[in-house]
């Protein structure tokens, strides 16, 4: 395979980073999912009332978020954004300050907020603002020089802006757990999680959807245009859901649901015309997970909106975030378990002097169908043990959240094991 | 599957081939994968216009090589083939 591929490799060079890079920021998105659940066990007493405040819970949510979310995000950007934007990030000192960074920032922030420990918390601030500042850096810079896939560049911009103004949410937050000048923290809070999930983390999930969906389903792109009103939809619904929020206008926040809403439906269309004109017939269990995460996306949007008229009881607020982390993380680890398999196959084709290992050999279904039962038994108890409350049920749920992060991390190790054993085979 | 050929295909000494220079992506990966279904053997010879690395794990799940020839210019041309041929 690939004779001669090496004379040729600058040019792809510049658009591929070493496996080693994505698979670092993977690697510690896998970890932190595993200490996500296993904090959340700990907290599990405290998850059906929780208000916000320090304690296992919000460790919890920050080890998901930023450990998980943010840490596989910068991961796949950078990996991805240059095909988007077919410029490429040669900057490795700095993503390697970026992947420091992070872990630190985040292993500080999620230890503080478990003690209720104010220093160590504005440690973790400090450095997760040093590595947001870095991550920011490269990517705006990225999207200046693009200019191919307009939608997605689009996302991007939209996202970055996103980034700063929950890290901008996220250290007042922080400066206010120790001075209290914040006349309403909960409001500061809900806005802060809006920002953050609706606002970057959504927004770059949209727009890669466009890239990656038809990557792996081997499909058409969706239009620009609606791409573009889905994305203008989700951007409206989220300022009006943050300033509703902010200022206390509970109608403003439901319209912006309610305009949230019609963004996804436009989106989730997309997502169904792209899979309805696929080439690949069978999807695999990724996309069963991919399914499942968009479901609980419209589903967000409707327990948020029915929180802010007051239409359902004191478990409503638990329920949208845990319906709203739902989609995020089931979407990245979809993503995660395609992508991870099928990197290491395309870099192993410039590796090998040889047939490179197939994306199905580097793929351990086992784990992937234990995880995929775990994270459904893990939501459907959460769900029920908030909404009735019985408490043994969100313990249950957390330990099935747990089992479920282990099987993945197998599948990761497996995955890294399996590539290391291909580079190592002789040569036919 | 619903992709239309859109790239131009034609049949040479060498091969068949295609030109995808041009095409937004994924279109490239759609037009090469939906010839390489139709093809009962022989090599593919790919005219892009640069090199298609997120191509190369769906080849070798299909079971085909790749290597790269020189191109003309800015053309990255490949040659594609079957293991068992």
């Amino acid at each position: 395979m690939a004779l001669g591929a090496t004379s040729f490799l600058g040019s792809a060079a510049e658009r591929l980073l070493p496996l080693s890079v994505p698979f670092r920021f993977f690697g510690a998105a896998v970890l932190f999912h595993v200490a996500a659940w296993a904090t959340l066990v700990a907290g599990a007493g405290e998850l059906a009332t929780f208000r916000g405040g320090g304690g296992a819970v919000l460790a919890a949510i920050h080890l998901m978020t930023l450990g998980v979310f943010v840490m596989t995000a910068v991961g796949a950007s950078l990996q991805l954004l240059p095909v988007a934007t077919l410029q490429g990030f040669a900057a490795p000192a700095r993503i390697n300050a970026i992947w420091w960074l992070l872990n630190a920032g985040t292993i500080c922030l999620a230890m503080g907020m478990y003690l209720r420990w104010h220093e160590i918390m504005a440690v973790g601030g400090a450095l997760l603002t040093f590595a947001i500042g870095l991550y920011l850096w490269l990517l705006v810079g990225n999207l200046r020089r693009g200019g191919a896939m307009m939608a997605v560049v689009a996302h991007g911009w939209l996202a970055a802006g996103a980034l700063i103004g929950l890290l901008v949410l996220g250290l007042v937050l922080i400066i206010n757990t120790e001075h209290g000048f914040l006349a309403n923290s909960q409001r500061a809070a809900v806005s802060h999680m809006l920002v953050a999930a609706y606002g970057f983390m959504g927004l770059l999930a949209m727009g890669f959807s466009y890239v990656l969906v038809p990557m792996f389903a081997l499909a058409p792109m969706p239009s620009d245009k609606w791409a573009l009103a889905a994305m203008f939809c989700a951007c409206t619904g989220l300022a009006l859901g943050f300033a509703g929020t902010w200022f206390a206008q509970d109608a403003w926040a439901a319209l912006g649901g309610g305009i949230g809403l019609i963004g996804a439906a436009i989106y989730l269309s997309l997502m169904a015309i792209i899979l309805k004109q696929r080439m690949r017939r069978k999807l695999g269990p990724a996309f069963d997970l991919m399914r499942l995460s968009w479901a609980l996306l419209p589903l967000s949007l409707l327990a948020g909106t029915a929180w802010a008229l007051n239409l359902l009881p004191d478990w409503g607020a638990v329920i949208f975030g845990l319906w709203l982390f739902g989609w995020i993380l089931g979407f990245l680890l979809a993503i995660l378990q395609r992508i991870v398999p099928f990197l290491a196959s395309m870099h192993a084709a410039f590796a090998v002097k040889r047939r490179p290992p197939t994306v199905t050999a580097l793929t351990a279904r086992g784990p992937l169908a234990a995880h995929l039962y775990c994270h459904c038994a893990a939501l459907v108890s959460l769900s029920a043990g908030i909404i009735w409350p019985i408490p043994f049920l969100v313990t249950l749920g957390a330990v099935a959240g747990l089992l479920g992060a282990a099987s993945f991390a197998w599948f990761f190790l497996l995955a890294v094991l399996r590539y290391r054993t291909a580079l190592r085979a002789p040569s036919a | 599957m619903t992709v239309q050929p859109s790239a131009p295909r034609w049949q040479a000494d060498d091969g068949y081939h295609i030109d995808v220079r041009g095409l937004p992506a994924p279109q490239p990966m759609l037009q090469i994968l939906a010839l390489l279904e139709t093809i009962p053997a022989g090599a593919v010879i790919v005219h892009h216009d640069r090199e298609p690395i997120y191509l190369y794990p769906e080849l070798t799940e299909r079971g085909w090589n790749h290597e790269l020839l020189p191109g003309a210019g800015d053309e990255v041309r490949l040659r594609l083939w079957r293991n068992d041929v």
